[in-house]
């Protein structure tokens, strides 16, 4: 689905010496796969992100998508219809004034015939459990609605692939679950491919796979089970791991005879039963 | 003398068809020295009654005294409340805005009318607290990392002094080392000073971490205020107002359905170990 060889990506300016954001950067993130990207704050997550939709472009090898080749003028179309973005800040991606004229709005620009857009709108918001809000005013609602609102809105250019920059950063619990069910939907029902980039440990618990970054290069990429049993580098590098984990990890450290390559309540309250009867 | 709430009332844009009651029946103590967590959804009110704290808004209807001083007092002095209650914003970095750290920092103190010696000193206090050296004075604050960015800004209203500090949501948007730093700043503050802290937050277990005191507010109501341990004991009551709890104690309740008998009242990753590996011992000795 993506591809990306020795990816590099430099900053240029000309007081300061040349800084790679990204630094040889080999990934191939497979059709329908969850992935989660972590690292701490300008390690390069977000760069990389916009290099899968062609916002940035390789200042040294190469992004794919879907075989082609971001660098490629006569694709960018192409390339940003078949990866949509999500960000931060859902006020800063609302354009209309009501729901579903927001939604419309990518499939109108790209000259989508208004029975179809009507589909796709309809489908769109379905997906994301927002069909009921379809008239109102995209600035009276939450934030978490906001934020499915800017996914449905991505949606309806029907891409393949959706990189979603940080988008619980600004929304509360409530708003965080809404957001996460909306993208496991993505991934179980449209089978779609998702890059969802996170400071949140327990929403990259639930990917399939997790990409650690750190200073512009891939340091961890594996399933969550193995990424975060690293508690140690995890914490070296400014990130954190799910209490859970942390607890039987400390517990381990402590001399109990724990696993701690445990993501969930449940595991971990079962582990510890199990140890706590054995004795 | 502490901040007295009774009754407050507020209504959003009263007599518009948009017309929304955003607080209603408040009342609430808050002692001098506390440290309050204050939780809830968004758009439960926490915003607006923060904004009521320092005369930014005044009650349509109940009262507010901070200090000894009602803000509906007519003859209410309130440029000294609001050098007493200093009030961080969201995302406080968007306020920046002067050529250097120290100048955005000074911004407060000098306005205030104080000396060259006293700003400066006030600036140096303010910038060691939250962790900056002279080192970092004379650069532009738009040169500065996002956690250091906030620093600064949080600094610019230390250096008023206040002896009430709220912070909406400091840590939002930070990787967790800066979120850890920034917390572990506020807790030494809050240790270190005589300041009462008022923490608005999204993160159960950062409140759970360093607040002694929990308020959860509902649809613009309170509903519930309490230790710690008591508001996070009720992890139902909470998810349903859209909420949750630290997973710490989600665990120590799978742990007592299971059998285990384990103390409630457990809501960090230290307070779990040590009970778990008491567990272990008595065990062991059994």
């Amino acid at each position: 689905m993506i591809k990306t060889e020795h990816l590099e990506y430099s900053y240029t300016s000309n007081q300061t010496p040349i800084r790679f954001a990204l630094d040889d950067i080999n990934l191939e993130i497979k059709e329908g796969e969850f992935v989660a990207v972590l690292g701490h704050n300008g390690c390069g997550k977000s760069t990389l992100a916009k290099h899968f939709n062609g916002l940035f472009l390789p200042t040294g090898g190469n992004v794919y998508v879907m075989g082609m080749d971001t660098k490629d003028e006569s694709l960018y179309w192409e390339v940003r219809r078949n990866v949509g973005m999500v960000f931060q800040n859902p006020d800063n991606q609302l354009v209309a004034t009501v729901v579903e004229e927001d939604v419309a709005f990518a499939p109108e620009n790209l000259g989508v015939p208004s029975e179809e857009i009507r589909k796709r709108v309809d489908e769109a918001l379905h997906t994301v459990g927002m069909y009921e809000y379809r008239r109102h005013a995209p600035h009276r609602l939450s934030g978490g609605q906001k934020q499915r609102i800017a996914i449905a809105g991505a949606l309806a250019m029907r891409p393949k692939c959706i990189v979603l920059d940080e988008p619980t950063a600004m929304l509360d619990p409530k708003g965080r679950r809404e957001v996460l069910e909306s993208i496991q939907r993505l991934k179980e029902e449209e089978k779609m491919t998702v890059v969802l980039i996170t400071h949140y440990m327990d929403e990259a618990a639930q990917a399939d796979r997790v990409i650690v970054m750190d200073e512009g290069s891939v340091l961890l990429d594996d399933v969550p089970k193995k990424v975060f049993s690293e508690v140690k580098l995890l914490k070296k590098i400014g990130l954190d791991v799910p209490q859970v984990t942390e607890l039987l990890y400390e517990l381990k450290k402590a001399g109990l005879p724990v696993r701690h390559d445990i993501l969930t309540v449940e595991e971990c309250a079962e582990e510890l039963a199990k140890v706590l009867a054995n004795k | 003398m502490g901040i007295t709430i009774r009754n407050l009332e507020h209504i959003y844009m009263e007599g518009s068809p948009f017309e929304t009651k955003s607080l209603s029946g408040i009342n609430l103590e808050i002692q001098d020295g506390e440290f309050v967590g204050l939780i809830g959804h968004t758009g439960s009110g926490k915003s607006t009654l923060i904004q009521h704290l320092n005369g930014l808004l005044k009650p349509q209807k109940g009262e507010i005294i901070v200090n000894g001083i009602s803000t509906l007092d007519k003859d209410a002095d309130l440029k000294k409340l609001r050098s007493e209650v200093g009030l961080v914003f969201q995302y406080p970095e968007h306020q920046l805005f002067e050529e250097t750290v120290y100048k955005d920092v000074a911004f407060g103190p000098k306005n205030q009318g104080l000396s060259e010696d006293e700003v400066r000193a006030r600036v140096t206090e303010a910038l060691h607290y939250v962790g900056l050296d002279e080192s970092m004075f004379d650069k532009s604050p738009f040169e500065l990392s996002g956690g250091q960015k906030r620093r600064v800004a949080i600094a610019g209203v230390l250096a008023m002094r206040p002896k009430t500090l709220i912070l909406d949501e400091p840590a939002a948007g930070l990787d967790p080392a800066s979120r850890e730093e920034i917390l572990t700043q506020i807790r030494a503050l809050y240790l270190n000073s005589k300041m009462t802290v008022i923490l608005v937050s999204h993160s159960m277990e950062d409140v759970a971490r360093i607040a002694g005191r929990i308020i959860v507010m509902n649809q613009g109501k309170i509903d519930m205020d309490g230790k710690v341990a008591e508001v996070f004991g009720e992890a139902e009551r909470l998810r349903a107002m859209g909420l949750d709890v630290p997973q710490v104690s989600r665990l120590v309740k799978a742990l007592k359905e299971r059998g285990i008998p384990i103390d409630e009242n457990i809501y960090t990753i230290e307070k779990a170990k040590a009970a778990i590996m008491l567990l272990m011992k008595d065990k062991r000795e059994a």
